[in-house]
């Protein structure tokens, strides 16, 4: 077992004790913690998605902050303001909840836009800027969001172009039978999460981190990435298609999930595998595709059904 | 050729100059074998000179149309003036068939003119030059109507101010001049024959007659096109079609073509047979006799091979039976008339004139059924032509399906071609590999590639879109009992394929052992879905 | 023709068989391999012929829509004269169908390119391409070919309106609003000096520090609009003599104020009595209020097929849709005529915290007292006999 595997593992059992039959999902979370990219958890309410987050958070250790995005919440609360202090005379920064290690953003898109951009551009750049100084995030630096699918009211869908500072999208899912019953049973008294502790070090992250750059990707496997991602943009039904950015994320997630599963080489397989996740949200379909009933996700699928995966010669 | 009624003008002037240099060109063949005939029948008649005069015949007729047409004239004028033209034509006529001999010639017959008229005048040279002469003048006068009947659709329509009614896209005078075009042709055929039958002995007369004869049909037809083609661009232009800028000249190209293509496969196929119809089928039945008796007796061969085999394998003594003879094949021996074998290929020529000619038969029999409904509902209704009609449509089907069959076969054949040359996939490379000689990384492609190839063959190909992982899903339910070995091979492909760790050749020799597994048992499958493919086909 | 066919056919097997000319053979095959040629020929050659259209499937009321029918011959023999018949609607195609006649070459291509002329709103058939083929010669019958038809789907007329104002109370939107009780945080308004009770977020450090007092940040107030609009097309609620212009009014109404609200970003809905004559069984479902484009482009192909007919009635329709809405939505009705039920049903809308707007069109009768009604009851309503009427919304 490598280091990594034997960080995931710790942090999958010390997270399976609140979530319960949810390993896929922890896993993809483990992936974009050893990519250091941020993740939107999408589905409907009571999943557990604030529930996952908190968990993951907890395990790692380190400073956690939950936001809670309110339709007041102001750009400011989420960065930080310039408090002018009238004993000194002088402006003094009281940094706001994004100066954390992970960040909990709940219920993104109950936030006004102008807010979320404001937290999406930190999370990109990893620091912040404000009344004209630029501060730099602490790391190992990690957003989870949490939302709503858009269907519900009172919510301000995030700006589609600005999802691309995800590296994915998950959605948590219902639990299966035997899990749910497992949940009433053992959840009825106290939650678990109240005693949950730290099971690793957040700070042997940033080592991790470095130590999946070395995952061999084959030549071909990085041509199938590109392959993909350019299939996306010439795609008929899409107005937008990946970015080299997507490209980038999914190359990442693939060595960080061959690392996950104690192998030192990507295999297409992983490529497939995480394509929905890393790729889906950062496509839009054209209007007259979506009146045809068509989605990202099944666009992608066809995609993955279509382009050639080439498994060399013999030479 | 949507230019206006000016430009529909001009095209009509074209077309019509056309037809009419076509008509010209179809009665002068006329003329020509006509000419032959009475060469042939009236030996010393001689027919030199009878080209121009045919010519000035078709010339004078086309004029007469165009001035009758130009000149509205009652019948009795008709009459006076067809009357002078043609006293006109045959004082021409004589002063020509008898000049054609010398001046020295016609002043002798003037002469003689005098003495005996009706016996001078009538000389045998004279009549059958103006019998021939008025043939071909009629010939042209007979279709120069049917033109002028097209000149009147033509201007009717694609006028200033058109009828309310649409025009037909077969006009009237398609009919009339198809008519025209297949009744002298069947008289032009006829003379030719009789011509034949007449002086069979004469050099180079059978070539003669087919080639003006040939020739003729061969007008006939670019006449037709050109009509047709006068018909439906009238059509279209009243119903302002919008027509394609080179449409006349493809229309011509491809006439031509078609014509060329046509003409030549006519004179190809055979004309005679040596052997008649019912010979033919004796043949052919006796063909198919000695190809089912040597299947009968490929088998028995097999059947005493496999007794003989298994009488040694189980240590029984071998039967006394031996493989029956071969079937004795000896083709009948033909005669022709003069008491010679017919050859070989006289009998395959003649196999093949006698299909040619059926076909020729049943289509055109099964064009008339088309155009007779009735007459296809009272066959119907005797079982032998149902019979018939099912065996038919049988035939149709199994024969649609073998084509089918074939071209799939073929594409099949073509896409492997192309995957083994191009692209991401399953190709071992190209040229000549030395597998001694690869090292254990390049060794255990090798023989994942080679199970790519041979399982695409045995009927359960990798899709290109495919990763190995997916590819063992989708070939699993095929091979359970090599399970084991599909697994093993793609672990191992999959870790030379994308790691950079060492191979090692235990490695190489595992991937060897697998991939000999499953060839064995990727043939067993190929051989079970082939016979139960034979078995639905039963 | 057939009886000289035939009469020839014999005549060379006459002669062939007494003469012994063997030309009549070759005449044989001369005569019928060109009917068997051209047959075949025109068969194989139409067999091998694809067509394909390229159009936008959605076209605005308006609009030039250019359509290319693209015919390919896939096969290796020439086509001697294709002649292509379009059908086309009379609706978007005055000029009646297109007809085109061309010839291909070996794997040749060809385009015919035509213009139609979106007029009418509704889903039309396009298509289908009939085709001829025949050979040069004409003594094999032209074979005849069809593709299938496409469906273009043309739009309602939208009237652009910049100054409607529909009433609304849904909090937290990005609408201006002059009742101050929805603040926008995003939308600085003003400052002001720091009064007991303030929220210490809404200190303006910057200005407080400069002025040497506290400021606060005052927010401009905002308001999100979500509109549903009912659209009654039961034929028997308008003027039976005025019925085809007053539906097609109240659609053009409807694709307006749909257009409208999605330029504000804010979210649109509808509900329909009227029939859809290409769904499964007629039926409109209701489009609950969403924004986005793709909700709109939804919207506008709804209203674009949409036929009046005898069908359940408005006040049933608001009875049944309009209690699930939000509170705070504005329910758009527009109908031919406005009765004591209606007003009665449009109160229980109102008294649900939903907002009223009543649009009759076509020539209502009692618009006198409709509005007067509509007044005491407090909501607007607006009564439009042409689309000139529309023009109140238009003038900035």
């Amino acid at each position: 077992m490598n280091p990594i595997q034997e960080f995931a593992a710790k942090v999958t059992a010390n997270v399976e004790k609140v979530i319960i039959g949810k390993r896929e999902t922890i896993e993809l979370l483990l992936v974009a913690l050893l990519c250091e990219g941020h993740v939107l958890i999408e589905d409907v309410p009571g999943v557990g998605k604030t529930m996952l987050a908190r968990a993951l958070a907890i395990s790692l250790g380190g400073q956690f902050k939950r936001l809670q995005c309110t339709p007041d919440l102001l750009p400011n609360d989420v960065s930080g303001v310039s408090v002018y202090n009238q004993k000194s005379g002088e402006f003094e920064f009281r940094p706001g909840p994004i100066f954390v290690n992970i960040l909990l953003a709940d219920e993104i898109n109950r936030a006004t836009p102008r807010t979320q951009s404001a937290l999406l551009e930190a999370m990109q750049e990893a620091q912040v800027t404000v009344d004209g100084v630029t501060r730099p995030l602490p790391r190992p630096f990690l957003v989870l969001a949490t939302q709503n699918p858009i269907e519900y009211e009172g919510t301000f869908p995030l700006p589609e172009a600005q999802l691309d500072r995800f590296l994915m999208r998950l959605a948590v899912g219902y639990p299966a039978f035997a899990d749910e019953k497992f949940l009433l049973t053992h959840l009825q008294r106290e939650h678990p999460i109240n005693a949950l502790g730290q099971a690793v070090d957040g700070r042997q992250l940033l080592d991790l981190q470095r130590q999946v750059w070395e995952i061999h990707v084959d030549d071909t496997l990085q041509d199938y990435i590109i392959r993909l991602v350019a299939a996306t943009r010439d795609h008929p039904d899409l107005a937008l298609g990946g970015s080299p950015r997507a490209s980038l994320a999914l190359f990442k997630a693939a060595q960080a999930l061959a690392a996950l599963r104690g192998r030192d080489h990507v295999l297409p397989d992983d490529i497939k595998y995480l394509a929905p996740c890393t790729l889906t949200h950062r496509l839009i379909v054209k209007p007259e595709s979506e009146l045809r009933g068509r989605t990202a996700e099944t666009i992608l699928a066809d995609l993955l059904k279509s382009v050639p995966l080439d498994l060399g010669r013999v030479q | 050729m949507n230019g206006g009624p000016t430009l529909a003008r001009q095209n009509e002037r074209l077309t019509v100059t056309l037809a009419h240099l076509l008509v010209g060109l179809m009665a002068l063949c006329f003329g020509l074998v006509c000419v032959l005939l009475a060469e042939s029948a009236a030996p010393g008649w001689d027919g030199r000179g009878m080209i121009p005069a045919c010519a000035l015949a078709i010339l004078e007729a086309s004029l007469t149309t165009w001035l009758l047409k130009k000149r509205e004239m009652s019948p009795a004028q008709t009459f006076a003036y067809r009357l002078a033209e043609w006293v006109i034509l045959l004082i021409l006529l004589k002063l020509f068939a008898e000049a054609r001999f010398g001046f020295i010639h016609l002043a002798d017959n003037l002469r003689a003119l005098g003495q005996n008229f009706w016996s001078s005048l009538l000389s045998r040279e004279f009549v059958t030059a103006a019998v021939i002469v008025f043939a071909v003048w009629q010939v042209c006068v007979l279709f120069n109507r049917a033109i002028a009947e097209m000149e009147i659709t033509y201007l009717t329509f694609a006028g200033d101010s058109p009828p309310p009614v649409a025009p037909e896209t077969h006009q009237p005078f398609q009919e009339t001049l198809g008519r025209h075009f297949l009744l002298t042709g069947g008289l032009i055929a006829l003379l030719g024959g009789l011509s034949l039958q007449a002086d069979s002995a004469r050099p180079l007369l059978q070539a003669q007659v087919t080639a003006v004869i040939v020739a003729y049909f061969a007008l006939g037809l670019i006449l037709l096109g050109l009509t047709n083609f006068t018909s439906l661009a009238t059509f279209w232009r009243y119903n302002r079609v919008r027509m394609a800028p080179h449409l006349s000249i493809h229309w011509v190209m491809y006439s031509l073509v078609f014509l060329a293509v046509l003409v030549g496969v006519a004179l190809w196929l055979p004309t005679h047979y040596k052997l008649g119809l019912l010979d033919t089928l004796r043949i052919l039945i006796g063909y198919l006799m000695a190809f089912v008796a040597g299947i009968y007796y490929l088998i028995l061969v097999a059947l005493v091979g496999l007794q003989r085999l298994a009488s040694r394998l189980f240590g029984i003594a071998a039967p006394a039976s031996s493989p029956p003879p071969p079937p004795a094949f000896e083709p009948q021996q033909y005669l022709q008339p003069s008491g010679q074998p017919i050859g070989q290929g006289d009998i395959l020529n003649s196999l093949f004139f006698w299909a040619i000619f059926i076909a020729v038969l049943v289509f055109a029999f099964r064009q008339f059924l088309m155009a007779n409904p009735q007459l296809a509902a009272i066959l119907r209704r005797f079982g032998l032509v149902r019979f018939l009609a099912s065996l038919w449509g049988w035939m149709k089907t199994a024969l649609g399906q073998t084509s089918e069959g074939a071209a799939a076969a073929i594409r099949r054949g073509l896409s492997r071609l192309r995957r083994a040359n191009r692209g991401p996939g399953v190709s071992a490379g190209r040229g000549y590999v030395s597998l001694r000689r690869l090292p254990p990384r390049q060794k255990v492609f090798f023989y994942y590639l080679a199970l790519l190839r041979r399982a695409g063959e045995a009927g359960a190909p990798r899709q290109d879109w495919q990763t190995p992982y997916e590819y063992e899903k989708t070939l699993l339910p095929d091979l359970p009992e090599a399970s084991e070995s599909l697994e093993g091979l793609t672990a191992d492909f999959l870790q030379a394929r994308y790691s950079r760790a060492e191979i090692s050749p235990a490695q190489a020799e595992h991937s060897r052992s697998a991939w000999e597994r499953l060839r064995q048992a990727l043939r067993v499958r190929q051989k079970s879905s082939r016979a139960s493919e034979e078995k639905a086909g039963r | 023709m057939l009886t000289e066919f035939v009469l020839f056919f014999f005549l060379l097997l006459i002669i062939a068989a007494l003469l012994n000319g063997e030309f009549a053979f070759t005449l044989l095959y001369l005569v019928f391999g060109a009917v068997l040629f051209g047959w075949a020929w025109s068969r194989q050659a139409g067999r091998a012929v694809r067509y394909s259209r390229k159009f936008e499937e959605r076209a605005f009321w308006g609009e030039e829509i250019p359509i290319r029918i693209e015919i390919q011959n896939t096969g290796w023999l020439p086509v001697p004269w294709l002649y292509l018949h379009e059908s086309l609607p009379v609706e978007l195609a005055p000029g009646g169908p297109v007809k085109h006649v061309l010839s291909l070459g070996p794997n040749g291509r060809a385009e015919i390119a035509y213009q139609l002329q979106g007029r009418k709103r509704g889903r039309y058939p396009i298509g289908p391409l009939f085709a001829t083929c025949g050979d040069p010669i004409g003594l094999a019958r032209p074979q005849d070919y069809s593709a299938a038809p496409d469906h273009i789907t043309v739009f309602p007329k939208i009237i652009p309106l910049t100054s409607l104002h529909l009433p609304s109370r849904s909090p937290q939107g990005t609408l201006r609003h002059r009742q101050p009780i929805f603040e926008d945080p995003a939308r600085l308004l003003n400052k002001r000096d720091y009064t007991a009770g303030d929220s210490l977020r809404r200190i303006d450090w910057k200005s407080s520090a400069a002025l040497g007092r506290l400021q606060v940040k005052q927010f401009e107030p905002s308001i999100a609009l979500e509109a549903s609009i009912f659209l009654n097309l039961n034929a028997s609620e308008y003027e039976s003599q005025h019925r085809i212009d007053a539906t097609e009014l109240a659609i053009v109404v409807a694709a307006s104020i749909a257009n409208w609200v999605a330029e504000q970003r804010q979210a649109v809905g509808l509900v329909t009595n009227g029939i859809d004559p290409y769904a499964e069984n007629r039926s409109v479902s209701s489009l609950p209020p969403r924004k986005g484009r793709g909700h709109l482009m939804r919207l506008l192909e709804t209203l674009a097929r949409l036929q009046s007919a005898p069908t359940i009635g408005l006040t049933d329709l608001l009875r049944r849709e309009s209690p699930p809405l939000p509170w705070g939505t504005t329910v758009v009705v527009i109908t031919g005529r406005a009765d004591e039920s209606l007003f009665d049903e449009l109160i229980q809308v109102q008294r649900r915290g939903q907002n009223v707007v009543l649009i009759l069109t076509g020539r209502a009768i009692n618009i006198q007292k409709a509005a007067e009604q509509a007044r005491n009851f407090g909501f607007p309503l607006y009564a439009f006999q042409n689309e000139a009427g529309l023009d109140i919304w238009r003038r900035s």
